[in-house]
């Protein structure tokens, strides 16, 4: 295996670009955009202003919060194709989760669904983003149609909000939680004991992890 | 797998039979080769090269080992570059007469992180005082610098203990190298090792000229500051292939990390006496102890390193001679963790306390199972997956848990805590976002293109060329990220500060602690809001500190 500087520095590329966990509508926009747009600033704005919405949701009749993902949308997804090679742009995928799970967290509140059910939804989320860190820390990646099938955090956030719309609130996070604990489970699970039993080579998960987990 | 080349051209002593050191005995019925040989056997090096001379081969082959012969140190060099030139494994180079403990030769064999690395000493080089071995600087556990009997080395601080191991990509360079040194070979001129900061050229020769020159004889070796003045104090007469090849790479522009010999013995034996003592080295040091040591991870928290790792080699240990894999002990760390939430989702005191405990002990399996694959250097992806993936699980399977008990907890009771679903859910999602912000810097700060080392050629006799310009200073940091750099590497060096840096960004030993203790003596509410708030103000400290040094 040879692995030259440049290698080195697409490979870590495109795993900030995986871990953003984009849908099939957001890498669409990426698509239009052709990586001219660049990620932090409008990651941010949408960060603000679904937080605005989202406040600005409670106890009222009307639903602005339902235009978050909308909103979120526009501003994020076309910089999906975006090298991400700004100083601060690794700042962008913990914002998108930021956004995802805090919209689909206040969105289940104020919708009554029940909260163990928003907790389980969240956990399957957070499984689903570990596993991707987790898998292309060895260069395992995860099939371009695991993302496509899991929806993206723009696709999760649509259906809940279309959902909300509806008033079957509860339904789809009922639905999502079990469709996507299924499939990011299952297809884990199954590349993992495939590939994992391999001559082990010293693995140290712990190295970028500054924190200490 | 890894090809070992071993150099067994050195003799002892002069006269018509010069033997070599490589058969030197080591214990009543070995030679060092033999104990060399049986050591890279263990650790599953079946591939393995000897070069020596025409004269000794035929001893060697004798015992039924594969003999590469030359003639000379340029027939050496071009045999490597061979080698290398064809390699498609890791090389290991080194000599025959090398005294080794298996711990250290199998660590180095395995350090796949580093594509070319040498084994090598810290030292002092007082002034009336000649190395016998090659000397190097080393900077940030690279090499800077590397000095043979041709090349010399400015204001060196460690030696060459001749064990050098190149992996692929970097096989092509050293198979250039040793190209381009076998054709140097006997046209370049000797140095003395060491050259002083601010010394110029013309000093040099003067220097060479007069008090060096005697010392080159060995009149002084004899004061070799080492621990037992019987390692390690007689110069090799041969040419040094090793410490050869190790200035080439250097000079190359390769990054050749420098791997040290902590308490191990990496010792090159020239002499009966020097065998003996190497033996008795190599035997005074508890390699079982010592490998048990280096399982404990070094770079943990602060509760992790007090409250568990003190004793939790005990149970690595244990597990080991269990025959237990580290796999099994995560699936334990797991289930207990499983059997904690199920207690902290009854609902009582006693169910809380119980779980706690628990979820203590889940903890103290989970650097367990760590600590067993690097004591039994059981690797495998699988078992990192399952470490990380079920760290997160035991940590939100607790959170569940908890919030279970304090629903289903009588009103009024102290474990009554209310509905924190709430609280548990944004506790969860504070808690992955703190993690994926760890993983997206980690991501982009790997991104970061190495500048390229500088090369110096191999006939330059010193390695002056890397001296700093005249007038560079260090600079004063500028500007708020350099200040937070400065600042951040500055309390690194103070305990106390280190520690205090540790604990404030709620590492995982810290939140599995505080989460048993706040579970256990108030309630799950208690436990939550505790979480958020160390959490977030985690979250900014550690923000604030990479916001700044990635604009630096």
């Amino acid at each position: 295996m040879t692995t030259t500087a440049n290698d080195s520095v697409a490979y870590h590329t495109s795993r900030l670009v995986a871990y953003r966990d984009d849908g099939l509508i957001a890498q669409t926009l990426g698509r239009l955009a052709q990586g001219i747009l660049p990620p932090l600033a409008p990651a941010l704005v949408a960060a603000g202003i679904t937080i605005v919405l989202v406040l600005a949701d409670v106890g009222v009749e009307a639903t602005p919060a339902l235009f978050a993902p909308v909103v979120a949308l526009l501003l994020t997804g076309p910089a999906s194709t975006h090298p991400h090679d700004g100083p601060l742009d690794w700042l962008v995928p913990p914002l998108i989760r930021g956004i995802e799970y805090g919209y689909l967290a206040a969105l289940g509140f104020a919708q009554d669904v029940s909260e163990p059910l928003i907790f389980v939804l969240i956990a399957v989320l957070a499984y689903h983003h570990y596993d991707t860190v987790y898998r292309t820390r060895q260069r395992l990646w995860p099939q371009p149609w695991v993302f496509r099938a899991g929806l993206g955090w723009d696709g999760r956030m649509l259906v809940a909000a279309i959902a909300a719309f509806a008033g079957i609130a509860p339904l789809a996070y009922a639905a999502l939680a079990a469709y996507l604990g299924v499939l990011f489970g299952i297809e884990s699970v199954y590349t993992w004991t495939r590939t994992g039993r391999g001559e082990g080579v010293m693995v140290d998960l712990e190295d970028e992890e500054e924190v200490g987990s | 797998m890894t090809l070992a080349v071993i150099v067994a051209t050195e003799t002892v002593g002069e006269g018509a039979d010069p033997g070599l050191t490589a058969e030197l005995p080591y214990g009543p019925d070995s030679t060092l080769l033999e104990r060399l040989l049986t050591s890279l056997a263990s650790l599953n090096v079946p591939d393995r090269r000897i070069i020596a001379r025409r004269d000794t081969a035929a001893l060697l082959r004798k015992d039924g080992l594969e003999v590469i012969e030359t003639d000379d140190l340029a027939g050496d060099l071009e045999q490597i570059a061979e080698l290398a030139r064809n390699a498609r494994q890791p090389l290991l180079i080194m000599h025959g007469d090398t005294v080794v403990s298996d711990e250290l030769l199998a660590r180095f064999i395995r350090d796949s992180k580093a594509p070319a690395s040498a084994v090598t000493a810290r030292g002092s080089f007082p002034e009336d005082v000649l190395p016998t071995r090659p000397v190097v600087r080393v900077h940030r556990a690279r090499i800077v610098s590397a000095g043979s009997r041709y090349h010399q080395v400015t204001d060196p601080n460690a030696v060459f203990k001749g064990v050098l191991r190149v992996a692929p990509p970097e096989t092509r360079a050293l198979a250039d190298v040793a190209a381009e040194m076998a054709d140097l070979a006997g046209r370049l001129t000797e140095m003395p090792p060491i050259r002083r900061r601010g010394d110029v050229a013309e000093q040099l020769e003067r220097f060479v000229d007069t008090d060096v020159e005697g010392d080159i004889d060995g009149s002084s070796t004899a004061a070799t500051p080492v621990t037992d003045l019987r390692l390690g104090a007689t110069a090799p007469r041969g040419d040094d292939v090793p410490a050869l090849l190790l200035t080439g790479l250097v000079r190359a522009g390769v990054r050749v990390s420098a791997r040290g010999t902590r308490i191990l013995v990496c010792e090159r034996a020239l002499t009966e006496d020097e065998a003996v003592a190497a033996r008795e080295a190599v035997e005074a040091v508890d390699e079982d102890k010592v490998r048990l040591d280096a399982a404990v991870k070094g770079n943990d928290g602060f509760f992790t390193t007090y409250a568990v790792s003190s004793y939790s080699w005990l149970l690595a240990r244990w597990a080991a001679r269990r025959r237990l894999t580290p796999n099994m002990v995560t699936s334990i760390s797991m289930g207990v963790a499983v059997v904690a939430a199920v207690w902290f989702a009854a609902g009582t005191r006693t169910g809380l306390i119980v779980g706690a405990i628990l979820l203590y002990f889940a903890f103290v399996l989970d650097c367990v199972d760590g600590q067993l694959a690097r004591y039994t250097r059981q690797f495998s992806t699988l078992g990192a997956w399952l470490d990380a993936t079920f760290d997160r699980g035991k940590e939100y399977v607790a959170y569940a848990g908890l919030a279970v008990g304090s629903t289903v907890a009588p009103q009024g009771s102290s474990v009554h805590g209310g509905d924190v679903w709430r609280l548990a859910v944004a506790a969860m999602a504070l808690q992955t976002c703190r993690h994926m912000v760890d993983f997206s810097f980690g991501a982009a700060k790997r991104r970061v293109r190495r500048e390229p080392l500088p090369v110096l050629p191999l006939t330059a006799p010193d390695d002056s060329a890397l001296d700093a310009p005249p007038g560079a200073t260090r600079s004063r940091p500028r500007g708020m990220g350099q200040l937070a750099i400065w600042l951040s590497n500055r309390t690194e060096k103070m305990p106390g500060l280190r520690w205090a840096k540790k604990i404030v960004i709620l590492p995982i030993g810290e939140r599995f602690a505080l989460i048993s203790l706040s579970a256990a003596l108030f309630n799950a509410k208690v436990t939550f809001v505790a979480l958020l708030i160390w959490g977030v103000l985690a979250g900014v400290y550690t923000l604030t500190g990479r916001v700044l040094r990635s604009l630096a």
